[in-house]
């Protein structure tokens, strides 16, 4: 049995934001008595996460993930709850446990801006007590995966994103950490460069083992590296599990396609499901997922039919499906 | 302690990499820093040249106060500004959260890593003016009035940097609290005179209460033989105890760190 390294209990972080109200008069009202407001960033969390795990944490904005990822790091303190990770106390903030793990943030510069990054690194050795030798060869590792030799020597502030995403990725990983807090680390790249990252946080995960948590607004990040996917909405989980099985318990539609004979109008189709599309005989219906067969079944018997395939919704299409009807009752 | 000497210099080398990639930059601010010093003693000589004394000290005897004062002022602008002004900004901005993911002290990190070096030459400016002060005067200073004044002058940083740190550690509790750096420089004016000059309730007040008059007036005093015992153990011992309830009120403020939104 694999050991635990992860494990939350009834996590919350709230926090107390002014309401101002609008205009000049509500801001000279506002000098002497303000409106507070409890928001519930994180809500009775609990989750655990073993050793080796990549898990997709998914969330709309504001949904409580990059404050679950800071409370797992130790940047802020929990309004109530439990968190041990990898049996350290995280806002104790101890340097035994600090070297062990990293948290790297897409949108956040972590590297001296002004200075070549290879004096970062050379700053983060000092710092985690990284050995000359094991600095060399893990460096060297990790520069060659991600093909960056060419530029550790150039000003950060003078490299493309994806270039110091990548270096940003080595300085949080010179010292191998066991954890790996990342947040949503290919936000801006192209499609060529979020490739890179996923393919070299595969290889990773496997050569050390590490246990790592993920958030991306990109499907396709969650889709290639988790097999385990935990989603949260408005601070609270409302799905932990494989995958494949937010479309066992989310999914309500199939989509058939099928090619038609000829003499069959997109009208003739509109009594069967939602025609997402009607193209050169070649159809594409979203059918009630639980009437799927029964539907297909009537179209193979009514029409004169060349093909037909009955899919899966697309993982994306399920959870804009999850947080849309949320929105929606929220807005009734 | 062999991590953190390393560290220290660590941090000054890339400090001094980052000088270097900005030289036009360097050069006209230790130019500022140089006219500034000139003007400070051109000032003073003025003042003294007219009155003969400042509260019962001689001309020579500002004088060594006042390269007190300049080298105080020399660190005042080359460490403790910067790592202030960045302390603060990054509270607000939450890049404090990559400093405190580090296993190394937050303090150590907060009060060291950032230093600029066009105010060095001013320290050293301070240093020959007080050595040439002393052999003008033809006073004997023995070696422990040397260690003297030197435990007094890293005591009166300490004091002063604790003074700022615990008003920068504000910005951990208010939304916006943009000029809290602009407080400690503003106090600059009441150690630039031997605290003699004060009298009454404000004598108390810079003495006593909070002893920023004893910043450059004991190690001052401890150089012209005629030094207060009484004065020094209170300045070291308020010293140690400001310093100390500094950091833990950065340890209680800093669970109030709330990063930012992404």
């Amino acid at each position: 049995m694999k050991k635990t390294v992860i494990k939350i209990e009834n996590l919350k972080k709230y926090f107390k934001v002014y309401k101002k109200e609008p205009g000049l008069i509500g801001s000279i009202k506002s000098l002497w008595k303000r409106k507070y407001e409890t928001v519930k960033a994180v809500d009775d969390i609990s989750f655990e996460i073993t050793q080796g795990e990549i898990v997709g944490f998914i969330g709309q904005n504001g949904a409580g993930k990059t404050t679950t990822l800071k409370m797992l790091s130790g940047l802020l303190y929990p309004t109530a709850g439990k968190i041990d990770v990898l049996g350290f106390r995280p806002w104790d903030r101890k340097p035994a446990f600090q070297k062990q793990f990293s948290l790297v943030m897409g949108q956040k510069n972590q590297l001296w801006w002004d200075l070549p990054a290879i004096e970062s690194f050379y700053l983060n050795k000092a710092i985690y007590e990284i050995p000359d030798k094991e600095f060399d060869i893990t460096l060297e590792k990790l520069a060659t995966i991600l093909d960056v030799k060419d530029i550790l020597q150039i000003q950060v502030r003078k490299l493309s994103l994806g270039q110091r995403m990548k270096c940003e990725i080595i300085a949080a990983l010179l010292h191998s950490p066991k954890v790996l807090f990342l947040d949503e680390p290919t936000i801006g790249l192209d499609v060529v460069m979020q490739k890179i990252l996923r393919d070299f946080i595969k290889i990773y995960n496997k050569e050390f083992g590490a246990t790592i948590i993920l958030t991306s607004h990109y499907m396709g990040d969650v889709k290639e590296l988790c097999e385990r996917v935990i989603i949260i909405d408005k601070g609270s989980k409302i799905f932990d599990g494989k995958l494949d099985d937010i479309i066992n318990k989310y999914a309500r539609n199939k989509i058939l396609s099928f090619t038609l004979g000829n003499g069959t109008s997109e009208n003739d189709l509109k009594e069967y499901g939602e025609i997402k599309s009607f193209e050169n005989q070649r159809a594409t219906l979203i059918v009630p997922r639980i009437q799927a067969t029964q539907i297909a079944s009537k179209i193979l018997n009514k029409f004169k039919i060349i093909d037909l395939n009955i899919e899966e919704a697309s993982i994306e299409a399920v959870i804009r499906e999850i947080f849309g009807d949320k929105n929606n009752k929220q807005e009734k | 302690m062999k991590k953190y000497w390393n560290l220290f210099w660590h941090f000054r080398k890339i400090q001094l990499m980052k000088m270097m990639e900005y030289r036009s930059d360097f050069f006209f601010w230790m130019i500022v820093s140089l006219m500034w010093t000139a003007f400070n003693y051109f000032f003073y000589s003025l003042i003294i040249g007219n009155s003969k004394n400042i509260a019962g000290w001689s001309y020579d005897e500002v004088m060594i106060l006042l390269s007190f004062f300049t080298m105080i002022d020399a660190f005042t602008w080359s460490v403790f500004y910067p790592n202030m002004i960045d302390y603060t900004e990054s509270i607000y901005d939450g890049t404090l959260s990559k400093l405190l993911l580090l296993p190394i002290s937050n303090v150590f990190v907060i009060l060291n890593q950032n230093t600029t070096y066009h105010n060095i030459p001013r320290f050293f400016i301070g240093l020959i003016v007080l050595i040439t002060t002393v052999a003008k005067m033809n006073i004997n200073v023995d070696v422990f009035q040397i260690l003297l004044a030197t435990l007094l002058f890293l005591t009166s940083i300490i004091f002063i940097y604790s003074g700022w740190f615990i008003l920068a550690t504000l910005a951990f509790w208010v939304e916006k609290l943009k000029n809290i750096n602009e407080i400690m420089p503003g106090f600059r004016n009441v150690y630039q005179m031997p605290v003699s000059i004060y009298t009454g309730i404000t004598s108390i007040a810079v003495t006593f209460i909070f002893p920023l008059g004893l910043v450059t007036t004991l190690p001052s005093e401890v150089i012209l033989g005629r030094s207060n015992s009484f004065n020094i153990i209170y300045f070291i011992l308020f010293t140690f105890i400001f310093a100390s309830l500094t950091l833990h009120f950065f340890n209680y403020s800093i669970k109030k760190y709330s990063s930012v939104g992404n």
